[in-house]
């Protein structure tokens, strides 16, 4: 693999992680913003729907940062393999 | 607000906050930066362990208006206020997937550095984005210097002191930034952390104690203590209801998130990391402890509404700020945990801003000054950025002495927007498409400056209301209060705009697509 590939490889990888997380809270912010009501809801003793909903935005983006790091380095080990094969 | 403190816990406060600062200082000397330092960002020798950098990097995300506005808004607003922390923290793992891994690799003192390796930078963009950097530093400062001073006043009992407490604490925070340089302002947040989390935890612990542990109630406590009902759990606490709070909600929450992406100070600390993906372990450190703190204080703020929201509505909006010492004096009458949480807005006051002046001076002595000039190097790139530093530090003090009485909820504003706006948009262009250039960096950084300004001139903020900064003229075309909704896709739009109408672009000149130079910037 050529090292700019790599890095785009790389940066390939951040950006469809991250739009997922930024599609996700963008929802979220827009059901804030234009259904206030329903976000009001209580839902599970006395907690409202839009704090239970707010896991979901959270739990995406903990899930992708955990994503990242295993793909990033997946195509780090690759770039190293390929050094080495051509060392 | 003047009996918050009885004297012997007043005299403790002081004593810890004296002896916080000395040690500092010392802390500073020792660890700080040496002569082969680089513009007091990098050092070949000496570098903080990665998960120091993280805990420093979660401090520069803290701001003292975090733990004393936001938690005030929580305990009024409610949903609205954890909103903001909730994009705060979404802004943290965008910043983790896009940004710190890709920023270490490319930029080696300052972001301008990322843009002139990938292909979109130049004299001139570095200077923009110098100058931009500044604006959002430099509100920041004077900000978080006149809260601080406003506290300090209050504890003293004597609402004179303010300009001298204002004094000594931007002198301190001048000298730490000057002699530690990005070593030593680290050390200074993680001493600050040390003491600020588990202060905040245990009063987050105490009022979920103090409801047995049971969210529900505590909430339902809060909708009461607050006086706003069922509004207390919904958004449009804030925020307002109808379009206009629809708008202002998006712009709130969404421009938090786009602020937290490109902040300077966390910026400098991803690009002083000792690897890109050392930069990644940073990044996890930061997110576990804001995701404690934020949790803390969100507790905290809640707690506040359910335990003291009456006092709260009695005194008005400028009681906001002590709102963490309200709850603690609700807690625990014999003040030892008021003292405790007052030493935590002292020490998160002068950390926070010790970090930013660091990145402004260094921002002013390598983008703005040296851009129109020789560019210094070595040891001088070093003396530039601690003369700019210091420069910075007593201006924005100076500044903040002469705005004390001011409105200044516009200007936390405009820095939010601005960075939100104008940085955050180059910054995620430059690493993104290869079409963005120099041309397109300009426009947005200008463009959107422009934007943010205008958006904040037309709205309620300046004139047509009571609490506005000219009361007798009406000049306001809108009743939106937080224009990020505007101005952040207008960054994106002159961004693109202005790459896409470029011509050198076209014919190959020096405005190329960045993509074609980054395979040789890439750093390890």
């Amino acid at each position: 693999m050529e090292f700019h590939e790599a890095e785009r490889a790389r940066l390939g990888v951040g950006l469809r992680v991250g739009v997922r997380i930024a599609v996700v809270w963008l929802v979220y912010v827009a059901g804030a913003a234009l259904v206030p009501g329903v976000y009001g809801t209580a839902v599970l003793g006395g907690v409202s729907l839009g704090a239970l909903a707010a896991l979901v935005p959270l739990g995406v983006g903990l899930h992708g940062v955990v994503v990242y790091g295993r793909r990033a380095d997946q195509v780090g080990a690759a770039d190293d393999a390929d050094d080495r094969r051509w060392a | 607000m003047t009996s918050l403190l009885d004297s012997s816990s007043r005299s403790l406060v002081f004593a810890v906050f004296s002896v916080f600062v000395v040690i500092c200082l010392m802390l500073c000397v020792i660890t700080g930066a040496d002569e082969d330092d680089r513009a007091l960002v990098r050092s070949d020798s000496r570098r903080l362990r990665s998960w120091q950098q993280g805990i420093a990097m979660g401090g520069d995300t803290t701001t003292v208006a975090t733990v004393t506005v936001l938690v005030g808004m929580v305990a009024t607003t409610g949903f609205d206020g954890l909103g903001v922390m909730l994009g705060s923290l979404v802004g943290v793992l965008l910043f983790l997937v896009l940004v710190v891994e890709p920023l270490r690799a490319h930029a080696s003192l300052t972001a301008p550095d990322l843009l002139d390796a990938r292909g979109s930078g130049g004299s001139a963009v570095r200077v923009a984005w110098g100058v931009v950097t500044l604006l959002v530093c430099f509100p920041l400062l004077v900000v978080q210097l006149v809260v601080v001073g406003n506290v300090a006043a209050a504890l003293l009992g004597q609402p004179g002191a303010r300009t001298g407490c204002i004094v000594v604490i931007g002198c301190a925070m001048t000298a730490l930034a000057v002699s530690g340089g990005i070593r030593g302002t680290g050390v200074v947040m993680i001493a600050k952390s040390a003491i600020a989390l588990p202060v905040l935890v245990v009063a987050a612990v105490l009022v979920l104690h103090r409801f047995g542990g049971d969210l529900g109630r505590l909430l339902d406590a809060a909708a009461l203590g607050s006086g706003t009902g069922e509004a207390f759990l919904r958004p449009g606490g804030y925020t307002g209801d109808g379009w206009v709070g629809a708008v202002n909600r998006i712009g709130q929450t969404f421009g938090m998130t786009m602020a937290t992406l490109a902040m300077p100070a966390v910026l400098m600390r991803a690009i002083a990391t000792k690897s890109p993906r050392g930069a990644r372990t940073v990044g996890r450190w930061m997110l576990g402890e804001l995701a404690l703190l934020y949790g803390a204080l969100a507790v905290v703020g809640v707690g506040a509404a359910a335990l003291a929201g009456g006092v709260l509505r009695e005194a008005g909006p400028s009681a906001q700020v002590f709102t963490p010492l309200l709850l603690g004096r609700a807690l625990d009458g014999g003040g030892l945990l008021v003292a405790a949480l007052a030493c935590v807005l002292f020490l998160t006051a002068l950390a926070a801003v010790v970090d930013v002046t660091l990145a402004a001076g260094i921002t002013l002595g390598r983008d703005v000054l040296a851009a129109s000039g020789d560019r210094p190097a070595g040891r001088l790139d070093g003396t530039a950025s601690r003369w700019s530093a210091a420069l910075t530090g007593l201006a924005a003090a100076a500044v903040a002495v002469v705005c004390a009485d001011w409105n200044l909820v516009v200007v936390s504003t405009l820095w939010l927007a601005l960075c939100g706006a104008a940085l955050a948009p180059v910054l995620l262009y430059a690493l993104y498409w290869p079409g963005f250039t120099a041309r397109g960096a300009l426009w947005c950084l200008w463009g959107a400056t422009a934007v943010s300004v205008a958006a904040l001139a037309v709205s309620p903020y300046v004139s047509g209301t009571p609490t506005s900064i000219l009361p007798g003229h009406d000049f306001r075309l809108w009743d939106v209060t937080i224009p990020g909704v505007v101005t952040v896709p207008a960054g994106f739009l002159l961004g693109w705009l202005g790459s896409v109408t470029d011509r050198r672009r076209r014919t190959g000149g020096a405005g190329r697509p960045s993509g074609v130079m980054h395979a040789r910037a890439v750093r390890r």
